[in-house]
């Protein structure tokens, strides 16, 4: 191979390389099916880092997974196992945790935690961040703190358990919801 | 060049005033429009900022896909124009642009990837993408980097990796002691790989100032490996001691590959930071002593084979790092004599004895500065 075209080897490498990077994430970001998930904020006095918000998944889950004692002391409890998501892309009827791998069974998503963490501890799973323009980020920080603001965000599940968040939006608080 | 300067010289009688004349001759002919191209430059910096400031400014309102395009179209456009140009002659005058625009479009690479997660929201372990961009970088910068600028850039693009990985393992509890230790290794590898590049791949520029970059890395390593030691547990026991051994191999072909005065001194300093490495590895902590012996015995040794290669600065350096560890040794050992005045005083007397005999040293000894740089 003759030197001048080594060289325009080398420079289209990263350009081709990056190209194709671009494609397969585009083409990863249209798999999956979309859920609706209500969140909050995961430290209710700073839910905004950087260009970022964080926030935590309040998944639907059964009463009796949370316990008692956690609940009564307003702790979220700290959870490690992948998500199933039962329902009608994108309303979630109900949601429950997984507790071994015979337990996937009926599963229509499963949202599984990152294997890696950030140092923050947003795993993917059960907390996450979005990235959010500059000129909306202190609306929606507003509104996130908002206790008669229901902060929900839509989410795209991969099949290999990846949720990739989409958006964010607000609707009111059912009066119920607060007991 | 002024009038009023050669003036000066003719009345002065350093020149004669046909000489200057000529000198005049010479320099009309060779003037070059400065001020214009000043002009030009500020006027493109100028536009170059507009549009910057104007593509920030509507940066929200502009659809992920577009923006992505325009990135990759402007990097493709830049690296089709850098095809077309070719590429500079090893040595030559344009060494430094041609290092500038590899540098260029790597950042274009780099902030490509950055923007693809944030249109896509997808986050990622940081040594990914960098790793990413080192790969597809690397032929790029290995065989048409120049000098110091493009071993630079790929020299961090290789720590930045294995810094980011390590600190993933870490994070992520897997405490895999020996690839650990190997990752730690990598930069004296880059030393052994650049002592065989140096005179047989061309690009002499290019691969002297990585092996540079390296060895720096590498003493700087095993320093802070000897400061560190004296005062941590250690966990790590078999992945720095495998360190210490590849490091020995990588010294080993470094003084094979290149049998020259410098391919040997660079052994020799890669060689003495294994041993130090090994010896603060297998130290209990809290051995204050022997932590500052293995410390002197590491920089005395560099101070040692800089005398040999002749590379004056570098052993002027040495000779200070070792007067000032042996200072902070005297204050580490007079702890409880600092309570009294009498120890302040010793102490504070040994602080001036050890400065004044590292400024003799290291003026009286170092050797005569031939214009030859470290390695």
């Amino acid at each position: 191979m003759s030197r001048k075209a080594i060289w325009i080897g080398t420079l289209a490498l990263p350009v081709l390389a990056l190209a194709t990077a671009w494609a397969n994430t585009h083409h990863m970001a249209q798999q999956g099916t979309e859920w609706v998930v209500p969140v909050s904020g995961y430290d209710p006095r700073d839910p905004l880092r950087g260009h970022y918000i964080r926030y935590q998944y309040d998944w639907p889950l059964p009463k009796a997974a949370v316990k008692e004692g956690e609940e009564a002391m307003g702790f979220q409890p700290f959870e490690t196992d992948p998500v199933c998501i039962l329902g009608a892309s994108p309303a979630i009827a109900s949601a429950r945790l997984i507790k071994g791998s015979a337990d996937e069974a009926g599963c229509v998503s499963i949202v599984r935690p990152n294997d890696w963490n950030e140092s923050d501890g947003e795993d993917g799973a059960h907390s996450d961040r979005l990235y959010v323009p500059q000129a909306k980020a202190a609306d929606m920080e507003a509104k996130l703190r908002d206790e008669k603001q229901q902060a929900i965000v839509r989410i795209r599940v991969r099949p290999d358990g990846v949720a990739t968040p989409l958006s964010m939006s607000f609707r009111p608080r059912p009066a119920a919801a607060k007991e | 060049m002024s009038d009023r300067k050669l003036n000066a010289w003719v009345e002065a009688g350093l020149i004669d005033s046909a000489t200057a004349d000529r000198i005049r001759a010479f320099e009309e002919g060779h003037s070059r429009p400065w001020g214009l191209w000043a002009l030009i430059g500020l006027g493109a910096l100028t536009i170059g900022l507009g549009l910057m400031s104007v593509v920030a400014a509507n940066w929200d309102a502009i659809p992920g896909t577009v923006r992505l395009v325009i990135h990759l179209v402007i990097m493709a456009g830049f690296a089709g124009w850098l095809a077309w140009r070719g590429v500079a002659e090893d040595g030559s005058a344009g060494s430094w642009f041609s290092d500038a625009m590899l540098f260029i479009l790597t950042a274009l690479g780099l902030t490509f990837l950055g923007h693809i997660g944030q249109v896509y929201q997808t986050s990622a372990p940081l040594w990914q993408p960098i790793g990413f961009a080192l790969l597809i970088f690397s032929p790029l910068l290995l065989l048409f980097g120049r000098g110091i600028l493009a071993a630079l850039l790929w020299f961090a693009g290789l720590i930045g990796t294995a810094d980011n990985h390590a600190i993933w393992l870490d994070v992520w509890g897997t405490h895999q002691s020996l690839w650990l230790g190997f990752i730690a290794s990598l930069p004296a590898l880059v030393v052994a790989l650049a002592a065989a590049a140096r005179g047989r791949w061309g690009q002499e520029g290019f691969w002297r100032s990585l092996q540079q970059v390296a060895l720096v890395f590498v003493v700087g390593q095993s320093t802070m490996l000897t400061l560190v030691m004296a005062d941590m547990h250690n966990e790590n026991e078999s992945g720095l001691l495998l360190h210490a051994g590849i490091v020995v191999v990588a010294a080993a072909l470094t003084g094979f590959l290149k049998p020259d005065r410098s391919g040997r001194s660079a052994a020799m300093v890669m060689g003495l930071c294994a041993a130090s490495a090994f010896f603060s590895t297998l130290m209990g902590r809290y051995e204050a002593l022997l932590h500052a012996f293995v410390f002197l015995a590491l920089w005395g040794g560099i101070a040692w084979v800089s005398l040999q290669a002749g590379w004056r600065r570098v052993f002027q350096t040495a000779v200070g790092v070792c007067a000032v560890r042996i200072i902070i040794l005297s204050f580490e050992l007079a702890s409880d004599l600092l309570g009294s005045g009498i120890g302040l005083i010793l102490v504070g007397l040994f602080t001036l004895g050890v400065a004044w005999v590292a400024v003799r040293v290291s003026r009286n000894l170092a050797p005569a500065s031939n214009g030859e740089a470290l390695a």
